[in-house]
């Protein structure tokens, strides 16, 4: 094992490797600065840039932009109270009150240095949990993935908060477009409607540019504006002080990225739900909970250390099982495909190089990207005054390019403007669009897994019962299911007792 | 005194319209899916018959009546909150309109002059006081997509179908 990690290691250790590792942390720490980009854009803008790449080059990349994105995100997080990305909307608790009375670089420091230590944690978790995911990986057969698929699907939509059925409506719809195309188990093509460029499918990398970037530049354009109010206040000092908090408060470092590194691994779950637990969980063990939000150190520390974490733990289902656990992932899936790899059982035995080069690429981002982030603090922060409806028009032309370039066919850029098009309309009819993009990736092996199933039981659905872990893993789907609407009608239940109970006796 | 919770009034066919929209879609693909071979039909009638239920369900919960409410609650809690996307119909109209312009143009006269051309005119329709400024951002990004794609990826930069290249 040791010699895996160590070959994954020396895999990095060439000028072009760290090269690139280099220019993904500096992609990631500006697109992770400005909200409405995020590492999900950045990735999507990159994926067709790596193909002239080799594997390990492009998991460098993509190592260096997942790793340095939240440290982005919490610089503008603190100074502008702008989360960069969603889950750094949590550091702006504390964060900015602690700008706002000075303490900028206390704040940013102990975010650097949070992120830093959750990465690193994260990491480790990720490197014993590797080798066991794998048992448990080459254990399942096609009924075990074609349930854990169906589990993925479930738990994303389900884990789209309040959003449970039109997540669901949306996962329907992504399937139904993940079987476009020549089918490989019937020679079948289906819904193509003459057009031989749709016989390979709907293709993904074109798809997910659209969805992700195409339609955040949409928004951005209609929204109009900066990005963030006013840089005019920013006072970086104590930098120094703030990376000496985090291992004061070491607790809540260890915390918060064990936190982290739970929710990660848990598909559709996000850094969302990860650093705001982290953040309620810390305050709730702290001694004095009433200095949160006014500007408590422990409220940056905590939330940044569970982001980093998360980051490595996600990979875990998507590595060992093919299933991306969020809109990061599955761009990341697509560089993977993108470079003949197959994320599942068979990477865990066949691209252990990969894996674990990509795993340091993320240690070592994660690490170096706080150095470079407080080094570059303010013109960070400034990227974040720039215009949306100078920056829309530039990041989209770019984006379709590289739609483009992929496989140098025109109509990708129909395709990625269609997807845009999509992901703007659901975003704003409140339909996520993660299910979407999850389910199309999962299309093809759902199916193939079905008909597998099928030949080997004769066609009875039974062998969806058959073995203990199907058993478990429709278990996990029922109870994914009426998880949601459960809790629902629990709150509501309680709001009407609370209301009524309130109304006062006549 | 009503225990009813306050719900943000709901004009119903905007509210209905897009679930109508997408049962339409599902019920398209199940008669796609009916012109299949056997095997070929087995997992996407699933999908198909399945998604139109779940529209179903979407569309009986945003009806505005208690049954509506009671299933938007269970299963959509979130579409019971105000809209917070904002923009108006015009600029809602720009930003498909840019998508539509730049997919005309990559695909009549190619990636480089489209790229020159969308974003020129994009700068210009929301600053059209900053005619140097908006000139030089679109020269800038112009030159960068080809310095990278072409330059540095070594890629012959599509040339659109007016100019003698295929789809």
């Amino acid at each position: 094992m040791l010699t895996v990690w160590i070959h994954g290691f020396e895999s990095l250790l060439h000028v072009r490797e760290i090269i690139f590792l280099c220019l993904g942390m500096v992609m990631g720490l500006v697109f992770g600065a400005v909200p409405g980009l995020g590492g999900t854009t950045a990735l999507a803008l990159l994926m067709p840039l790596t193909y002239g790449l080799d594997s390990i080059t492009a998991l460098a990349l993509a190592g260096g932009v997942m790793g340095a994105v939240p440290m982005g995100g919490s610089i503008s997080a603190i100074l502008l109270n702008t989360p960069g990305s969603p889950p750094n909307a949590a550091t702006c608790a504390d964060g900015y009150p602690l700008a706002q009375q000075g303490k900028a670089g206390l704040a940013i420091g102990a975010a650097a240095s949070a992120n830093a230590v959750g990465g690193i944690i994260g990491t480790i978790s990720l490197l014993a949990i590797l080798p066991l995911s794998e048992k448990l990986a080459l254990s399942f057969g096609p009924p075990e993935f074609f349930l854990l698929s169906i589990l993925g699907l479930v738990m994303v939509a389900t884990a789209s908060r309040g959003k449970m059925l039109r997540g669901l409506v949306a996962g329907g719809f992504g399937l139904m477009i993940a079987f476009v195309g020549f089918d490989q188990v019937t020679g079948a093509v289906r819904y193509t409607f003459g057009i031989q460029y749709l016989w390979d499918g709907v293709h993904l990398v074109p798809a997910l540019i659209g969805m992700f970037a195409g339609a955040e530049m949409i928004r951005l354009w209609i929204q109009g504006g900066a990005i963030a109010g006013s840089a005019s206040g920013v006072k970086v000092t104590r930098l120094t002080d703030g990376l000496l908090e985090t291992f004061r408060h070491w607790p809540t470092v260890l915390r918060g990225s064990l936190i982290g590194t739970v929710v990660g691994a848990i598909p559709g779950v996000g850094g969302v739900v990860a650093s705001f637990l982290s953040y309620a969980v810390t305050v709730q063990a702290s001694k004095d909970p009433e200095s949160f939000g006014k500007g408590n150190i422990q409220g940056v520390i905590a939330p940044e250390a569970a982001i980093n974490a998360k980051d490595s733990s996600a990979l875990i289902p998507t590595i060992a099982f093919g299933i991306p656990g969020g809109a990061e992932m599955a761009v990341f899936l697509g560089i993977l495909v993108l470079h003949g790899i197959q994320p599942g059982p068979l990477m865990l035995i066949n691209n252990t190089t990969e894996i674990y080069g990509l795993v340091w690429a993320l240690t070592v981002a994660c690490v170096l990207a706080g150095g470079l982030g407080m080094l570059f603090v303010k013109p960070l922060a400034m990227v974040t005054l720039i215009p949306t409806r100078k920056l829309a028009p530039i990041v989209m032309t770019i984006a379709f390019v590289g739609s483009w370039a992929v496989d140098q066919t025109a109509l990708n850029i129909v395709v990625s403007g269609a997807f845009a098009m999509i992901g703007y309309v659901m975003r704003r009819l409140d339909y996520p669009r993660l299910p979407i993009v999850i389910a199309i990736v999962l299309g093809a092996g759902i199916e193939r897994n079905f008909h597998q199933s099928m030949a080997m039981s004769g066609g009875s659905w039974s062998i969806f019962m058959a073995r203990t872990i199907c058993v478990i893993l429709v278990a996990c789907i029922a109870a994914g299911l009426l998880a949601a609407p459960l809790r629902s009608l629990t709150s509501h239940v309680s709001l009407r007792r609370r209301l009524q109970s309130e109304v006062p006796s006549v | 005194m009503s225990n009813k919770s306050p719900l943000p009034p709901r004009s119903s066919w905007v509210q209905l319209t897009p679930a109508a929209v997408l049962w339409l879609l599902a019920a398209g693909f199940l008669m796609l899916t009916a012109d299949l071979p056997k095997d070929a039909q087995a997992i996407p009638l699933l999908v198909g018959w399945t998604t139109l239920v779940l529209v179903s369900i979407d569309f009986l919960s945003r009806l505005n009546n208690s049954f509506g409410q009671a299933l938007m609650r269970a299963l959509n809690p979130s579409a019971l909150k105000p809209d917070h996307e904002g923009g108006s119909a015009w600029r809602i109209a720009s930003g498909v309109l840019l998508v539509v312009v730049l997919i005309g143009a990559f695909l009549t006269v190619g990636v480089l002059a489209a790229a020159a051309i969308v974003i020129f005119g994009a700068l210009m329709f929301a600053y059209p006081r900053q005619l140097l400024s908006n000139l030089l951002v679109a020269a800038g990004a112009t030159a960068g997509i080809w310095l990278l794609f072409s330059a540095l990826l070594g890629l012959s930069l599509y040339r659109g179908v007016f100019f003698g290249d295929v789809l």
